[in-house]
């Protein structure tokens, strides 16, 4: 029983720490938009 | 005569003053230090940090004595926590400074962090952060089912989750959190993570060829597909993240502020702080992690019956995680329809840059011109953070 509350706890702390590593996402989005210097995503041309 | 004899030759006698169970484990325990200081002189494990660990176990199990009618030994004693005998230690037992300086308030994690983030490259991370950050947190599995498993066996929450977290495959996040939840545990907890870290480099690519299929491991990614990412964006990147996270979690700030430190100086161009934090500090923390984690492996404190337990909780750990990490390769694999090579996946578990350099060699094996490890540290150092976060939840709620 202790066990199953022990699971049940520890996925709980799995849920709150995917929402905390999604934050970090939007961090780096934010990032990302916010900066002067956006990411150019296009390959480089091949001279 | 022998009276004499055994006062001379006190490593030798101090056999005699022990039950035979307590003179295997410390025979035991010298003969895993010849295996370890093997093991890293053929580089199956790390020698950094195994070799200098391996020389201090057989030197601690050896070189024991008698001081005030009690077995001991002149390197250091952990289990002191008196003011008073603490400070008498220091002028007897010569690693006992460096212990009370770095160990017990987990310096040594913070000064290891620093190294780790200035060695640490952001790119692939900023670039596709959402990629990186769902495979890492796929890659936690271990730091979460090992929390029940380790209750099943007996051991309260602290130590539950100070045990759990050697799934993060973190060595400084794992003595950190031990400190913080389960200083009891702290020598077990923290040598059985460093060896088990090493072990990654044999384990993994087993498991790697056991679940993924191997026509996958070649799969070629196209290095011209990771956008530039500017010093600048990560500059702002390593100074916004250590700001939110401390926010959030202040019971892991060092951690967050000695990573991203080192983060800030590499990507602000600091070439005389970056020179000083990997070859000195980063150098010299590894040194004096291996040896004196070596150095508390004595013993009168392995004979606590639990740390077997510690170590199959830890192999568990490491391997869920693992396998969590693997799962998460194969999905981004799926989701980007096979422009991914699952192998990024191992590399979630953030052991830097062990585990990217597993996935790798791996994809190497199958394919010479497969060179996946720029991609391969964006999940590496997700895992970091990851790991952070979920050892910050750990130590905040059941501090």
């Amino acid at each position: 029983m202790e066990s199953l509350h022990a699971l049940i706890y520890a996925l709980g702390i799995y849920g709150l720490s995917l929402l905390v590593t999604l934050f970090v996402w939007l961090v780096i989005v934010g990032i990302r938009r916010l900066s002067a210097e956006p990411i150019d995503s296009r390959p480089p041309a091949i001279k | 005569m022998i009276d004499q004899a055994a006062r001379i030759f006190e490593g030798l006698s101090s056999f005699g003053q022990m039950d035979v169970q307590t003179v295997l484990v410390r025979l035991g325990l010298m003969a895993a230090g010849f295996l370890l200081i093997y093991l890293s002189a053929k580089n199956i494990l790390d020698p950094m940090v195994l070799m200098p660990m391996g020389l201090a176990m057989i030197l601690v199990n050896g070189a024991t004595l008698t001081i005030e009618g009690k077995l001991a030994n002149l390197f250091v004693d952990p289990m002191l926590v008196e003011p008073d005998q603490i400070v008498n230690s220091m002028q007897i037992l010569f690693l006992q400074p460096i212990y009370n300086l770095m160990f017990s308030n987990g310096l040594i994690a913070c000064f290891v962090f620093m190294g780790i983030g200035v060695v640490t490259p952001l790119d692939y991370l900023i670039a596709r952060p959402l990629t990186s950050l769902l495979i890492a947190i796929g890659s936690e599995l271990g730091s979460i089912l090992t929390f029940p498993i380790a209750v099943a066996f007996g051991f309260n929450y602290r130590e539950a989750a100070a045990i759990a977290i050697v799934g993060g495959a973190d060595g400084p996040m794992v003595l950190f959190t031990s400190l913080e939840l389960a200083k009891n545990l702290f020598v077990p907890i923290s040598v059985v993570a460093y060896v088990y870290l090493s072990v990654t480099y044999a384990i993994y690519p087993y498991m790697i060829k056991l679940l993924i299929p191997k026509r996958l491991h070649g799969i070629k990614m196209d290095l011209r597909s990771i956008p530039k990412v500017s010093s600048r964006q990560k500059l702002m990147f390593a100074v916004l993240a250590a700001a939110a996270l401390s926010i959030l979690f202040p019971v892991a700030s060092p951690l967050f502020a000695s990573f991203f430190i080192g983060v800030m100086v590499k990507e602000a161009d600091l070439p005389r702080y970056q020179k000083f934090l990997d070859e000195v500090m980063l150098t010299g923390s590894s040194f004096f992690l291996g040896f004196v984690l070596g150095a508390l492996f004595s013993f009168y404190i392995v004979t606590d019956p639990r740390v077997l337990l510690i170590m199959v909780l830890g192999l568990i750990a490491i391997v869920l995680s693992g396998v969590g990490g693997i799962v998460a390769g194969l999905i981004a694999y799926k989701l980007s329809h096979g422009k991914i090579n699952p192998l990024i996946g191992i590399a979630g578990v953030s052991c830097v840059p062990t585990t990217a350099k597993v996935a790798q060699k791996c994809a190497l094996a199958a394919n010479k011109q497969a060179i996946i490890l720029p991609f391969a540290m964006g999940p590496n150092v997700a895992g970091v953070i990851t790991t952070a976060i979920i050892a910050g939840i750990y130590v905040g709620l059941l501090r």
